[in-house]
């Protein structure tokens, strides 16, 4: 069922208010500082990249490149020491946007973290000078902006986030193949969604997908409480939120906790899928802190962290 | 069916209250979710039709209406009862004596029916009506003195037990009087008469003015039972070390119909017996009682248990009777005469010689003897004072209080006296209708001498209890006799007449044997029952209320049985009889529906739990 979301929209000016952006901006630099911290290990092996930017020097060793050995050091000290120049990683970063009506009603909260989470990935890949690609996924995938690069469309991506409307169904088996992250290696995609729909049975294997992009992939699965834990009981006429069916039903608390079970056992389904093909699946609860829960997915492990 | 608060009728109008509320019903909030998915497999029933679901809704109307209906019927304490409302007092006499444990098919005995009535009346009776329970076997006892708490009354009902004890007509008229006599201080008041033997031809003058009796027949339709209406046992008197069991069983069965019942006889739990009777109805379906007798040879043990099956028996109280072992020890009889009778010395020596007994003489100088007999024979000689002992007179000289003596001079020859009660254990095995005996007296008994033998001139054998102990009295001479002497008959009635006299002191060293319902004066402190039941004694007495063998701390032993043909011999109701409260199937539907009402209106309750609340309903 389509929903009108604008009058949400101009009431939620607070989505990406001053503070946050301040608070993204430490994020941005705690993840900068536990980046350095981890290269400034005694085990740590210097990466010998391709740029121009002098890192360090090294000894020889049977199959680096002979153009790197440094012959001035070599005719003052008589030792083979090679130039170590800095390695400049540039990523590609999908975030893709699931935009359907069950990402803001009954539980706005989601729609909230779903754009935070949105803007704070791409303010990390913006400032860390990697391009960022937005895409919405509804029943389809869209492009929504071009690729961004630099810190400059960090203002451009938030007003973007704010004029974005949530309606209609979503559909992953239809709209996940349709994404093409390309044949770049160094990719990043982000699935932003419920993973909710009219069928969530067809969920997992819509999931599966993800395998054969070629990019590192992330789903982050954003659940709110109720719809974890539902709190309704007696009797009442539930109505499908996307497809507008109605169903009359009388609920006790045997019900509402066969109801817990199924939706858990649902989500660890999805955990093990996920794990069984090598993708990064976490679970944002919209009642948590949005700052630990995205510390928590960054010391996780993703490039995008430097991990 | 009456109302016993029908003001509480007005509450009816409650019933609006669901079916206002069935109307009227709120629409269910609208919900809205990001995904039916996970509700839609919680239940089946989410998935059922709209007239499905209407008829769910219509059943939970009404079912929400039987419980308001129930409830307020239940407040209004309806009853099925006949209307008592005049009624002052009311007194229940109950009979709960052995027959009253018959039972059904159903299980219930008739004295739970008996119970069941009187609730059911109870119910239909006034707030202010007094109540008194008296139960009655061979006597009567006030259970509940006069009382409006209808709890006490139900409390005292609750607890009434049959007592294997016989009643009889006489007994029964007794309690009738006495109800009225009670029933007399509130009038107009009623006696109910719960037995299944509640004679309807009472003396019109039983009960007092402003008082009725009420018999209400609880015996069964077709009863089925057979029992054990006597058992005795005898040492065989010229037979020592065996004993002879009597047994005299009755029955009641189908109108014209045969069955077989079996007699087992068994000796601390060792079966020694077995014998099969074919027992025959008559119209009215009670046949004639039968008698049987076998040997016991050489018995061991402490204990004779007799006991009588018959396939579907309705009372088990009389099928069984526990008998002591006598001792078997040689009796001791002391011979006191001035020149006794050669016969009548032969006939003791013929029993000494076969081992049955001990014979000392005593001349009559010496008398009062030093040593104890247990039975004294005085040939032609009296004491000056009748002895307070069992004692054989033959052939008295002169009267003796309260023995009165008539002589005969030279004699009277009899030839077949008559026998008033054959079947006397003196006269067990005599050939009465050969004896020819020369009568030297006429016998006049006073109190409890009982004539039996009698001839023309009047009795010359008489036997009985006199001072607290048994005697036999033959008013002949042996020797001058035509036939007695050399007849076996006239060994055997003295040996009868020995063993008889003496059985009673037998009997306080090796038990008694009693009719339940007895009250006997005992030593000691307890009575312990075979079953292991212990009952204290009370001043020394103690009522023999439970068939099987007891002993007392105090040394006594005896057994008690039912042994009464009244008892054996149930009753039946005829079928087309109003009063006859035997009906089963009535029971739910009678009396104070209360119970009914509340069990119905909690099922009802369950079941709209059950069948909407149980999971969710759509």
């Amino acid at each position: 069922m389509a929903t009108d979301t604008s009058t949400a929209m101009t009431s939620d000016d607070d989505l990406f208010d001053p503070l946050f952006l301040d608070r993204l901006r430490v994020l941005a630099l705690q993840v900068r500082r536990r980046r350095r911290q981890r290269r400034q290990g005694p085990a740590q092996t210097p990466t010998a990249g391709h740029t121009r930017e002098f890192k360090d020097h090294r000894h020889y060793a049977r199959g680096d490149d002979y153009r790197s050995i440094d012959w001035r050091v070599f005719a003052r000290l008589d030792r083979l020491f090679v130039r170590v120049f800095e390695e400049i990683q540039e990523y590609h970063v999908h975030v893709l946007l699931d935009r359907s009506t069950s990402m803001f009603e009954p539980c706005p909260r989601k729609r909230r973290d779903a754009l935070r989470l949105t803007v704070a990935i791409g303010y990390l890949a913006l400032s860390g000078g990697h391009r960022l690609s937005l895409h919405s996924i509804s029943d389809t995938c869209r492009r929504e902006l071009p690729p961004l690069k630099g810190q400059g469309h960090v203002h451009g991506l938030i007003d973007h986030c704010r004029q974005l409307t949530f309606a209609g169904t979503s559909d992953l088996a239809t709209s996940l193949p349709r994404f093409s992250a390309g044949n770049e290696r160094r990719g990043i995609a982000f699935v932003i969604s419920d993973c909710l729909g009219n069928d969530p049975t067809r969920t997992i294997p819509a999931l599966k997908t993800m395998r054969s992009w070629p990019a590192e992939s992330h789903l982050i699965q954003v659940i709110d409480p109720a719809e974890r834990a539902p709190t309704l009981e007696g009797e009442l006429r539930l109505e499908d939120v996307e497809s507008g069916e109605q169903r009359r039903v009388w609920l006790t608390r045997d019900d509402l906790a066969r109801y817990r079970t199924a939706f858990t056992g649902w989500c660890d389904d999805i955990t093990r899928s996920c794990a069984g093909w090598q993708l990064d699946h976490i679970r944002w609860d919209t009642a948590q802190p949005f700052e630990d829960q995205f510390l928590a997915f960054l010391e996780r492990g993703s490039a995008l962290s430097g991990g | 069916m009456r109302f016993l608060l029908p003001s509480a009728l007005a509450w009816l109008l409650l019933l609006a209250i669901p079916l206002v509320l069935h109307l009227v019903r709120p629409r269910a909030r609208t919900v809205r979710t990001s995904t039916l998915a996970f509700f839609i497999g919680l239940d089946r029933r989410q998935q059922e039709s709209p007239w499905l679901r209407w008829l769910k809704r219509l059943l939970a109307l009404l079912l929400s209406v039987g419980v308001v209906a129930g409830i307020i019927f239940a407040l209004s304490r309806p009853v099925v009862a006949p209307a008592n409302d005049l009624l002052r007092s009311v007194v229940l006499l109950v009979d709960r004596s052995a027959s009253m444990a018959a039972r059904t098919a159903d299980g219930r005995t008739r004295l739970e029916q008996a119970v069941i009535t009187a609730r059911q009346r109870l119910a239909g009776l006034a707030a202010g009506c007094a109540v008194t329970v008296i139960a009655h076997d061979a006597r009567s006892e006030i259970v509940v003195a006069t009382t409006i708490d209808r709890r006490e009354v139900e409390r005292a009902l609750a607890a009434l037990t049959v007592h294997p004890v016989a009643s009889d007509a006489a007994t029964h008229a007794n309690a009738v009087a006495l109800a009225g006599r009670l029933a007399a201080a509130a009038t107009p008041a009623q006696v109910w008469d719960l037995s299944d033997a509640p004679s309807a031809d009472l003396p019109s003058d039983t009960l007092p003015a402003g008082v009725t009796r009420e018999p209400l027949n609880l015996a069964l339709t077709t009863p089925l039972n057979v029992g054990l209406s006597a058992a005795d046992l005898r040492r065989r008197p010229l037979e020592p070390g065996q004993l002879d069991v009597f047994v005299e069983i009755s029955a009641t069965l189908a109108a014209n119909t045969n069955a077989e019942a079996v007699l087992v006889a068994s000796i601390d739990a060792q079966q020694v017996a077995l014998r099969t009777v074919t027992l025959s109805a008559d119209a009215e379906g009670h046949c004639a009682v039968q008698r049987l007798s076998f040997a016991l040879d050489h018995p061991t043990g402490a204990i004779l248990q007799l006991n009588v099956r018959l396939v579907g028996d309705q009372l088990p109280l009389d099928d069984v009777v526990e008998l002591r072992l006598p001792e078997l020890t040689p009796l001791h009889v002391l011979l006191v005469g001035e020149q006794p009778d050669p016969f009548l010395i032969l006939a003791l020596a013929g029993l000494e010689k076969a081992g049955g007994m001990r014979v000392e003489r005593l001349a009559p100088a010496a008398w009062t003897p030093s040593t104890i007999a247990d039975v004294v024979v005085f040939h032609h000689w009296l004491p000056p004072t009748w002895p307070e002992r069992a004692i054989v007179l033959v052939d008295p000289p002169a009267s003796l209080p309260p023995l009165t003596v008539t002589p005969i001079s030279d004699g009277l020859p009899v030839e077949s006296p008559r026998c008033p009660d054959a079947s006397h254990p003196v006269l067990f095995g005599v050939a009465s209708a050969r004896v020819s005996a020369l009568q030297t007296a006429v016998l006049t008994g006073d109190g409890g001498l009982q004539p039996l033998w009698l001839s023309p001139a009047g009795p010359l054998l008489m036997a009985g209890e006199v001072k607290s102990a048994r005697a036999v009295v033959l008013a002949a001479a042996p020797s001058r006799s035509a036939r007695l002497a050399l007849t076996a008959a006239y060994p055997l009635l003295i040996a009868n007449a020995l063993l008889w006299t003496s059985e009673p002191a037998r009997e306080r060293r090796t038990g008694h044997r009693h009719r339940t319902g007895t009250v006997l004066p005992l030593k000691g402190h307890t009575l312990t029952w075979s079953d292991g039941t212990v009952v204290p004694l009370r001043g020394g007495m103690a009522a023999l209320e439970r068939v099987g063998s007891w002993s007392t701390d105090g040394g006594d032993l005896g057994s008690a049985a039912l042994l009464s043909l009244e008892e054996s011999r149930l009753p039946r109701a005829a079928v087309s009889s109003a009063t006859t409260l035997t009906t089963t199937s009535s029971v739910w539907l009678s009396g104070d529906l209360l119970p009914l009402l509340v069990t119905l209106v909690f099922s009802i309750l369950l079941l709209d739990v059950w069948l909407c609340h149980r999971k969710g309903v759509s």
